[in-house]
């Protein structure tokens, strides 16, 4: 048996520098397998219809050939009535590959061939692949490839893309094809009679008229889309100075005349005709022996779309999904915390200590903890996407959207808009790069627009700060539901809104191909999922770098020259007062200060009492030295002692403090005493004061810098949702990474280095406002402008910055105005004040 | 393609497609959708004149129709637009 069958070979010489093939084929007919083999490149293979819709390059060689393999969006047919339909056939159009490959899979023959003959029609020069075949053998069908490539007048190849078999003879065959030694030479389609004249008539019209598209691209083709009124075609005629009249009568004619003859338009029509070639082709070389089985995957349907199980064992495993993610990631996002600030401490090393530099703040407060912020969530994801390229792989996501449609059709989505927007409740951006899913473009950008009310990871820290602040405990579980609660329901509310003013019009009939379950390669399960992690760290490296630098200057400049208070002498006075003390208490040792200065006492016994010093030798021969080890004793004994208290701190006199003391029974009773008056009566103060004049500065820098200006000058918007200028530049810091917006609270409230569990920043909230303003916060925080990372992927998913603009207008005004209302209405009925 | 007048001869056991008896064989007559969506059904083979089957119906979800070999999910909405009849002249009870 020759290694391929085509229409006869021939020997013409032409060698091409390189050949540039592209792949085209349905979804799920093994396209991306033939791909990564042939490439080996690392590419996305999903088992779920429409994932890829990037045109993916590879590069290999044949025969000593370079070869550009592009591996073409997974699609049905050729129309202009998705994305991936006109990214296919403008490739082909356009850039008129040497050659293409149409990937088949064997066993659903029939279908597969519709989007070959659409090929044919293109005149283009095409080899079929048929994958797959020893599954379609198995399922009993036989073919006589010989006579059906005579009968298209094209080379067809066999193929098993999962082992590799038969690709050598794809790429032969294609590299012939290039250089003409084969040819493809498709035998004209006979579409019937009325179709056949109607045709010929409307391509003679053409012949010397302006159409819009190249000289070789078929006038039939043309006359073809014509009939089926495809969109770009007629675009095209209106970009080129319309269609002339001859044409458009000619047209109309033809038209008029099917519709006479026929009860279905000439799109049915020629559909029908292409089903027609089909099975008259398939009828003399394909038999199928049995009957299609109800095979494993037949069964396995039977179990996860069953109308009873299939929603709990959906919901089963979207749970478990969401445990693994969270479960497993936490303990290595732990680990990602600790590297980033181990690089931050390592960085700030680099420069000399106690130096105010501008260039270690960028670098280390804004790049590294700005871009790290967004790194810490790279385990949870690169997880997430591990669980949902199983999901898609196997062939369950599918499944999945087909039981969710139900839910989803009354709110006037498609099921499949599920998936992203449970994506959603994790991280925006992942979940709007995973709409490419949705076919139309319409719902694509309606679930675009809606993703940023599933409440993300990057929230939750800002709940976790104001629930517990503001509701009684037995509050704070429903009110965290409540949120996320507002957040769906605002989704629902939305879609139906935007369905029916900015995207009215008749939603996509909900049609998807469920594919045979498959047993995915864990291979294939790591590309695809690190594919998309890629994306994330992309953005975390691009646009997060960026903004985070962004912020960084926002919220560092214009530098405060004047300060409201003369700070710096006030930390003076704190210092001359600590070092006087010092000198007061050690004015009666015995050898008095002996070689010590008093500069290096004072040195000594703060880092004895702040730093953790494990190893505190020196031999003890004054009372200095005493003093010096009993401090850094006292204060070893009691974090000992309060860790194992757990209660925080001990109480002076209390009987662990004392067994803690008589540790120290080489040393006299006055000396611990005295240990114990430095730490906290000397050392104590000191360190509080200057705390608290450090926090007043950074406030009063925040407050002056470009940040704090703007959110000054915004007060007339932030005063009606009862916010004050404070909560308004945590929530200008917000739009860098939501999370932002608790650091920020620390600063404007003087914290200094702050988390959500700070009870300190707790209790200011509580004395400075009420609960409402509280769940005001949570609502704005939900619902107003999403992350600037949100809006760049909204950005390059949809094209444009139209979209993200709408979303970040759109969202920021509901916030606000139902911020407002909530906090007006309750007002007024003095609710939650 | 079929002149006018094969078409509604058998108008009488025409059946809307959420109506039409599970697990049969059903001939597709009409599909009276937009372009759009009855482009979309073409290239994923039903359109008028096909075999179909319903294999899985339950309330108020999508349909899983068999068609070519290939199992489709089709919504409510585009479902109600489709008309069968009983196809092959195969009676259900046949099968």
């Amino acid at each position: 048996m020759p290694p391929f069958f085509c229409p006869g070979k021939e020997q013409t010489i032409r060698m091409a520098d390189q050949i540039r093939i592209a792949l085209a084929g349905n979804p799920n007919s093994g396209k991306t397998t033939i791909f990564n083999r042939i490439t080996g490149a690392h590419q996305h293979v999903a088992n779920y219809p429409g994932v890829t819709v990037d045109l993916k390059k590879g590069r290999t060689k044949i025969d000593g050939t370079r070869a550009e393999i592009i591996d073409l969006p997974g699609t049905y047919s050729l129309t202009a009535l998705s994305e991936e339909e006109l990214v296919a056939r403008n490739y082909i159009l356009n850039e008129k590959p040497d050659v293409v490959i149409d990937i088949l899979d064997a066993s659903t023959l029939e279908r597969q061939l519709y989007l070959a003959v659409q090929l044919l029609e293109l005149n283009v020069p095409l080899i079929l692949a048929f994958n797959m075949t020893d599954v379609a053998e198995k399922a009993g069908f036989e073919f006589d490839l010989p006579l059906l490539s005579d009968l298209l007048g094209v080379p067809i190849v066999q193929t098993t893309g999962l082992t590799g078999e038969g690709i050598d003879d794809l790429l032969k065959a294609a590299s012939e094809l290039a250089d003409g030694i084969i040819k493809s030479e498709p035998k004209p389609l006979v579409y019937g009679k009325e179709l056949d004249r109607a045709i010929n008539n409307i391509a003679r019209a053409l012949e010397g008229t302006k159409t819009g598209y190249g000289e070789d691209v078929p006038l039939k083709w043309i006359a073809i889309k014509l009939l089926e009124s495809d969109d770009q075609v007629l675009e095209q005629f209106e970009k080129t100075g319309g269609m002339s009249e001859n044409v458009a009568t000619v047209l109309l004619d033809a038209t008029k005349r099917l519709a006479q003859l026929y009860p279905d338009p000439p799109h049915i029509l020629i559909a029908e005709a292409r089903y027609g070639i089909i099975s008259g082709a398939a009828s003399e070389t394909v038999t199928h022996s049995v009957e299609r089985r109800h095979d494993f995957s037949d069964r396995l349907d039977t179990i996860f779309i069953n109308p009873l199980f299939g929603l709990p064992i959906f919901l089963a495993l979207m749970y478990l999904v969401f445990y693994i993610t969270f479960t497993l990631g936490n303990p290595l996002m732990s680990l990602m915390e600790v590297g980033i600030e181990s690089l931050g401490t390592g960085v700030s090393g680099w420069f000399p200590e106690g130096t105010e530099s501008p260039i270690r703040s960028l670098l280390v407060d804004g790049i590294i903890n700005g871009v790290g912020g967004v790194l810490v969530f790279l385990p949870n994801i690169l997880l997430l996407f591990l669980a949902i390229a199983i999901l898609e792989d196997t062939g369950y996501m599918a499944r999945a959207a087909f039981i969710m449609d139900r839910l989803m059709h009354r709110i006037g989505l498609h099921g499949k808009s599920f998936i992203p927007m449970l994506i959603g409740f994790g991280c925006s951006v992942p979940a709007i790069m995973g709409t490419r899913i949705l076919e139309n473009r319409r719902d694509r950008l309606v679930t675009i627009l809606v993703i940023p009310l599933m409440s993300c990871g990057a929230r939750l820290p800002i709940y976790a700060l104001i629930i517990p602040a503001f509701f009684p405990p037995h509050l704070q579980g429903p009110m965290l539901w409540l949120i996320y609660f507002i957040g769906i329901l605002l989704a629902i509310v939305l879609t139906k809104l935007l369905r029916s003013t900015v995207f009215k019009g008749e939603s996509t009939p909900f049609v998807m191909e469920l594919p045979p379950y498959r047993i995915p390669t864990l291979q294939a399960l790591m590309v695809h999922a690190w594919d998309r992690g890629k994306g994330y760290l992309q953005k975390a490296g691009t646009v997060i770098l960026a903004i985070s630098i962004l912020m960084w200057f926002a919220t560092s400049y214009p530098k405060t020259q004047v300060y409201s208070e003369d700070y710096i002498s006030q930390i003076e006075t704190l210092e001359q007062t600590f070092r006087r003390e010092i000198v007061d208490m050690t004015d009666e040792f015995d050898g008095g200060l002996g070689t010590t200065t008093i500069d290096e006492l004072v040195y000594l016994l703060d880092e004895v009492s702040t730093s953790d010093i494990s190893v505190y030798p020196h031999s003890r021969t004054t009372d200095l030295d005493d003093l010096v080890f009993t401090v850094w004793n006292v204060q070893r004994i009691r974090s000992e002692v309060s860790d194992d208290l757990e209660a925080g701190g001990l109480v002076p006199g209390s009987e662990e403090y004392i067994r803690g003391e008589a540790e120290l029974l080489d040393v006299e009773p006055e000396m611990i005493d005295m240990a114990v008056y430095y730490l906290d009566t000397v050392h104590e103060p000191f360190v509080t004061g200057t705390d608290e004049i450090d926090n007043a500065m950074a406030r009063e820098e925040l407050e002056n810098s470009a940040m704090g200006r703007i959110s000054r000058a915004m007060i007339p918007f932030w005063r009606p949702m009862g916010f004050d200028w404070k909560i308004g530049t945590a929530s200008l810091g917000a739009m860098a990474a939501k999370e932002v917006f608790v650091a920020q609270m620390g600063i404007v409230y003087s914290i200094g280095e702050t988390d959500e569990e700070s009870t300190t920043l707790r209790s200011k909230l509580q004395d400075k406002y009420t609960p409402l303003t509280g769940l005001c916060i949570m609502l704005f925080m939900l619902i107003a402008s999403p992350c600037v990372a949100t809006l760049a992927i909204t950005k390059s998913e949809t094209g444009g910055w139209k979209w993200a603009a709408f979303q970040f207008l759109g969202l920021t005004a509901i916030g606000w105005a139902i911020t407002t209302l909530v906090y007006q209405v309750s007002s007024l009925f003095g609710w939650g004040i | 393609m079929k002149p006018h007048n094969e078409t509604n001869s058998s108008a009488a056991s025409c059946q809307i497609l959420t109506e039409a008896p599970l697990n049969t064989p059903l001939k597709v007559t009409t599909i009276t959708a937009g372009r759009q969506a009855q482009t979309r059904l073409a290239c994923m083979g039903i359109l008028p004149g096909e075999i179909i089957k319903v294999v899985q119906r339950d309330n108020g979800g999508p349909l899983l129709v068999e068609v070519k070999g290939t199992r489709i999910a089709l919504g409510r909405g585009i479902c109600h637009k489709v008309t069968v009849q009983n196809g092959n002249g195969v009676h259900p009870e046949q099968e």
